[in-house]
C-alpha cells in the first residue's frame, strides 16, 4: 500500500516552523544548528509513526493555526495541548491518527504547554539547503499562508498511543538545572546568588532564538565588555535587559557573558514549553 | 565599464605568512563549555596575529577524528566533540600538546566586493567622523580586510580592522529592517548584510554581489579570507547585480 497526503497552510497560528535534524556542523559559517525547541515531544511524534527521531515535522507556537489536509495518510500530534480539531472533531494527542479525503485541521490557543508538533508518516517533499528543510537559507521558504508540502508514504505504520502525555508539558513551576558557564566567575558571590535565586517570568519577545527571563528586580552588573565569542543553545547569556536562555535558532556568536548553561536536553525541552509570562526557576547543580 | 572582479585562491604562504611571520599565538585557557565542547581563549583582543592563531588551531583540530566542529571567533575557538569517543580531559591534553604549523593556509581566498556608496548613514557617519563622504569612501576602500569570524546571521562576515579614522559607534536604535547587501560600519569593524535582517550598524553603501546562495555551498565568505572593497557607480552596480562574479571554488 502507498499513498500521498498534501498539507497546505491557511494560517500558521502563533508561528509554524519546519523542523528536522537541522544543520549541525555549519556554525563556523554563521549557520545556526536549528532543530526542534522541544526535542522530546518531537521525538515522540515521530516515534508514534515509526519514523526516525529527527524526521521532518512541523513545530507550532502557542496556537496551531489552520491547515488543509488532502489525500490519505497517518499523522500524530504531540507537545502542547493545542486543541486540534479535524473538520470540527476533537483530535487526541499522542496517538496515531488516520486521515482520509479532505480535512480542515484547526487549533485554538494552547491550554497547556507552548509548542506542539505534527508528524506525518512518509517522506516530505520540501526544498532543502545544507541537508535541512528548515528556513534560514536561500531557497528554503518560511512557513506562511500558502506554504505547502506533499508527503509520500509507502508503508503504513501500526497504531500506537502514548499514555504518559503529561511528560511533555511543563511541571509547575519549571525548575531548570544549570551549571556554570565560561563567564560565571565574572560574578561576585552575591551576584551569583541573586541570579540563581530569582524567580523569572518568560518575556513576550521570547522565541526559538531565546527565552527572555524577566524579573521585577533588574540586574545592575558592572561587568567588563566582552569580545564576541561562540555560543551554543542552552547558554544563559546575561544581557543588560536580563538573562536570555538561547534556543535552537540562536545566533552562533554572542557578546554577552555566558554565565550559566542548561546542559540537560530534557530541561531545555521543558523550558521551551513554558508559556509567556509563566514562571521559570534555576537550580544550580553542585 | 566591465570590470573583472578578483575572486581567487592564493597559493600557500603567499599572503599573511609574509606579513605576520610571528610565532603562533597559543590559547591562554582551555575550559569546558558544557559536556560536549571546549572553549579555547586567547588574549582578549582583536588582532590579526591572534586571529591567525585561532584559525591555525581550528584547521589542525578539524582533522581530529573525535572533533565534530570548530567555531572560530575573534579571540576564541569553540571545539565541539563526540563525547563518548573522547573525554574532555583527553582532548584538552591533546590540545595542550598540539603545535599547529604557522598559519599558512592552503587556501586563502581574496574577494573584491564592489560597493555603491549611497547608504542612508553615509552623510551622518562622515559628519560624525569629521570627514567628507569622499574621504570616508577612500578610507573604507583602502585596506585588505581580514574575515575574523562569521556569525550573527548565516554568512555574515565580521571584517576588520577599519582605519582608526572610521571608528564609529553602532546606531543608538537598531533598524528593524536592513536590506540584503547593505554595507555597514561598527567600531573598527565593517561587514555586508547577506540577507534582509534587523541590524544596528551604520549603513554606508550597498554591495551588488550576493553573499548567500542556495545549494550545498551557500556562503561566499569564510573566516580567514581577505576582502577588499571597490567603489562603483550606479550603472556598474546594476551591471554587477545582473552579472555577479563567479562563486569561489574551494
Amino acid at each position: 500500500m502507498a499513498g500521498t497526503l498534501s498539507l497546505r497552510c491557511l494560517h500558521p497560528g502563533g508561528g509554524a516552523f519546519v523542523v528536522d535534524g537541522g544543520r549541525p556542523g555549519y556554525r563556523a559559517l554563521g549557520v545556526t544548528t536549528g532543530g526542534p525547541a522541544d526535542a522530546r515531544a518531537r521525538k515522540a511524534a515521530n516515534r508514534l509513526l515509526g519514523r526516525n527521531a529527527r524526521a521532518t515535522t512541523l513545530e507550532f507556537t502557542g496556537t496551531g493555526g489552520r491547515w488543509l489536509l488532502n489525500g490519505s495518510g497517518q499523522i500524530a500530534l504531540t507537545g502542547a495541548d493545542l486543541n486540534w480539531r479535524l473538520n470540527g472533531r476533537l483530535l487526541e494527542n499522542y496517538q496515531t491518527l488516520y486521515v482520509e479525503g479532505d480535512g480542515l485541521l484547526t487549533s485554538t490557543p494552547s491550554s497547556a504547554g507552548l509548542r506542539g508538533y505534527l508528524a506525518i508518516n512518509g517522506h516530505w517533499h520540501l526544498p532543502r539547503a545544507l541537508g535541512s528543510a528548515e528556513a534560514g537559507l536561500p531557497g528554503v521558504p518560511a512557513v506562511t499562508a500558502d506554504w505547502s508540502a506533499i508527503i509520500n508514504w509507502s508503508q503504513e505504520s501500526t497504531f500506537r498511543m502514548d499514555l504518559d502525555t503529561r511528560r511533555h508539558l511543563p511541571s509547575e513551576p519549571v525548575s531548570l538545572r544549570v551549571s556554570p558557564g565560561p563567564e560565571w566567575d565574572w560574578l561576585s558571590a552575591e551576584q551569583k546568588e541573586r541570579l540563581v535565586g530569582t524567580t523569572y517570568r518568560t518575556g513576550l519577545d521570547s522565541n526559538r532564538q531565546g527565552i527572555r527571563l524577566e524579573s521585577a528586580e533588574k540586574f545592575f552588573y558592572d561587568l567588563p565588555t566582552m569580545i564576541s565569542s561562540p555560543v551554543l543553545p542552552g547558554t544563559l547569556q546575561l544581557s543588560p535587559a536580563g538573562p536570555i536562555l538561547l534556543g535552537p535558532a540562536a545566533q552562533t556568536i554572542g557578546g554577552y557573558p555566558r554565565v550559566l548553561l542548561v546542559t540537560g536536553s530534557d530541561d531545555l525541552s521543558e523550558a521551551f514549553q513554558v508559556r509567556l509570562h509563566d514562571e521559570i526557576r534555576l537550580e544550580l547543580k553542585a | 565599464m566591465q570590470r573583472k572582479l578578483i575572486c581567487k585562491i592564493l597559493p600557500p604562504g603567499d599572503y599573511l605568512t609574509r606579513k605576520s611571520a610571528l610565532s603562533l599565538r597559543q590559547p591562554r585557557t582551555i575550559t569546558a563549555y558544557g559536556p560536549t565542547a571546549l572553549l579555547l581563549s586567547w588574549e582578549q583582543r582583536i588582532d590579526p596575529a591572534i586571529s591567525a592563531g585561532v584559525h591555525a588551531y581550528a584547521t589542525a583540530l578539524n582533522h581530529h577524528p573525535a572533533v565534530l566542529e570548530c567555531i572560530p571567533a575573534y579571540a576564541s575557538l569553540l571545539v565541539r566533540y563526540a563525547a563518548p569517543r573522547i573525554t574532555a580531559a583527553t582532548l584538552k591534553e591533546f590540545i595542550y600538546d598540539l603545535r599547529p604549523p604557522d598559519y599558512s593556509p592552503e587556501e586563502r581566498c581574496v574577494h573584491e566586493l564592489p560597493v555603491r556608496y549611497d547608504g542612508p548613514d553615509l552623510k551622518s557617519s562622515a559628519q560624525q567622523l569629521s570627514l567628507s563622504p569622499a574621504a570616508l569612501i577612500e578610507l573604507h576602500c583602502g585596506p585588505d580586510y581580514q574575515v575574523y569570524q562569521l556569525g550573527f546571521r548565516p554568512g555574515f562576515a565580521f571584517l576588520g580592522d577599519t582605519p582608526a579614522a572610521l571608528n564609529i559607534d553602532r546606531r543608538a536604535t537598531p533598524r528593524t529592517h536592513v536590506p540584503a547587501g547593505s554595507v555597514g560600519l561598527a567600531g573598527r569593524q565593517t561587514g555586508v548584510y547577506p540577507a534582509d535582517s534587523p541590524g544596528g550598524w551604520q549603513l554606508i553603501g550597498r554591495c551588488p554581489v550576493p553573499l548567500l546562495r542556495s545549494g550545498t555551498d551557500p556562503v561566499r565568505l569564510r573566516a580567514g579570507d581577505l576582502v577588499r572593497f571597490l567603489a562603483v557607480g550606479s550603472e556598474e552596480f546594476i551591471h554587477l547585480q545582473n552579472n555577479p562574479p563567479p562563486w569561489p571554488e574551494r
